[in-house]
């Protein structure tokens, strides 16, 4: 089993390089410190539509070779529950 | 301190009375856990009055709004709701705010642990108070069942904080699709003449779908997991918006009260951050966490029922290891994870609406 310190540096990660891609790619008026993990991605939070969810889709995919299965909304409940989502597909391959 | 409206209504169905900001609130019915389990898995009531309540005139009110608020209240659209914040001069939190643009003005209803949000916004001209109206809450996955049996169909049609006007028996029912615990959810301004008739009418239909009314206590607990900000808990004991997790509901291209310390902060870097635990353990409000033998933070709120079948909270965590998924522990040696939010996938995003 990990330790926190192992567990610390893989998320700060893949927390960095999914905050970075997604102010790019969907013009958020953010800096990657200004996103909490856990701000919600639809609704409240972040409030992103449903193209914006086919960009957050494309990418997970591009940036960490994970798809988010068509119509599974769920991973995409908070930041964090994304990247949960990412390492736990990581860890299966 | 003034006694609830529905103070009689609430006592006869067993209800247990506290205060927030020198407002009486309804604490629970006896039973949290069952109300949390009525939240999340049919529906419940909750009585909310405690939170401030008033209505500005359209124009007016959002320059007013727009001033004040860390969001930005110009963006404000008919029918929708905006879900911001008021700080003080320090930058610190004072009250969370829900403005909804409504056809008769600016409903705005104010969540506050500090002095009057009201009294900031009463030389507005045409300042509506409705301190005598009734705030309740309808929770829970089948909650829409409740709305649309008293409101009819077309009350489906109101989507995630949006805001209408309905009516009962005669009067005038704000209605905002607002749910603060990750289910779906209805907020409803009622005015005090109709506030009881239309309680029992929301009862009646709670109780035949097996929901209950429910206490600030399982709110609490809804929030904690549902990952919505709790103004009265954590908001109190942190007070930072940017350790809390709020900077979605700041425009950092504007001005507003207390943005200069919290701009500032921005600059500066988190140096602490919050974040949900659990525990087999019950944890206790304000216990420091240790990774092995360094303190890395402490405990902020923690929930009156167990979450998922765990002792739950927040905790203000250095940033340096404020991330999900990793194990600390208390003074006690108790094992303490911090996970994710919301904690689980509600109920509302698993069940058709088969209208």
């Amino acid at each position: 089993m990990s330790t926190n310190s192992e567990k610390i540096l893989r998320r700060a990660e893949i927390c960095q390089k999914l905050k970075t891609s997604l102010i790019t790619a969907l013009d958020l008026p953010y800096t990657p410190d200004d996103i909490h993990e856990d701000v919600s991605i639809v609704g409240s939070g972040l409030g992103v539509d449903s193209l914006d969810m086919l960009e957050i889709v494309m990418c997970v995919e591009s940036e960490f070779g994970v798809k988010i299965p068509e119509g599974d909304n769920a991973p995409l409940r908070s930041f964090n529950t994304l990247v949960d989502f990412i390492i736990a597909q990581q860890d299966l391959k | 301190m003034k006694e609830m409206i529905l103070a009689n209504f609430w006592r006869s169905l067993g209800a247990r009375f506290g205060e927030e900001n020198g407002a009486s609130l309804v604490l629970d019915f006896g039973d949290v856990d069952a109300e949390l389990y009525a939240i999340r898995n049919s529906v419940s009531l909750a009585d909310f009055s405690f939170a401030e309540k008033f209505v500005l005139p359209e124009t007016e009110g959002i320059d007013a709004l727009d001033e004040k608020l860390s969001a930005n209240a110009m963006k404000l659209r008919y029918g929708r709701v905006l879900d911001s914040f008021l700080a003080d001069v320090d930058g610190k939190i004072r009250a969370e705010v829900f403005a909804a643009y409504m056809e008769d003005g600016i409903l705005v209803i104010a969540e506050s642990i500090k002095g009057s949000v009201a009294d900031d916004f009463r030389s507005c001209v045409n300042f509506e108070d409705l301190s005598d109206s009734v705030l309740l809450s309808l929770d829970g996955p089948e909650s829409w069942r409740v709305a649309k049996a008293v409101f009819g169909s077309d009350i489906l049609n109101l989507t995630f904080l949006s805001a209408e006007n309905y009516s009962f028996e005669g009067e005038r029912v704000r209605v905002l699709r607002n749910g603060r615990t990750g289910e779906f959810g209805y907020w409803f301004v009622v005015p005090a003449s109709k506030a009881e008739s239309f309680a029992e009418r929301l009862m009646q239909e709670v109780r035949a779908l097996g929901g209950c009314a429910c206490g600030f206590n399982a709110q609490v607990a809804a929030r904690i997991g549902g990952n919505f900000f709790n103004v009265y808990r954590e908001g109190a004991a942190v007070a930072t918006p940017l350790a809390l997790g709020l900077q979605w509901q700041i425009d950092f291209e504007k001005e507003f009260c207390g943005s200069q310390k919290i701009f500032e902060s921005r600059e500066a870097g988190l140096a602490q951050k919050v974040l949900a635990i659990v525990s087999d353990s019950p944890l206790e409000s304000g216990a420091d966490l240790f990774d092995e033998s360094e303190c890395v933070g402490k405990i902020v709120s923690v929930s009156p029922a167990k979450i998922c079948g765990k002792f739950a909270g927040l905790a203000l965590i250095n940033v340096t290891k404020a991330f999900s998924g990793l194990d600390f522990s208390d003074k006690a040696n108790a094992q303490i994870q911090t996970v994710s939010r919301p904690m689980f996938i509600a109920e509302s995003l698993k069940r058709p609406m088969d209208i």
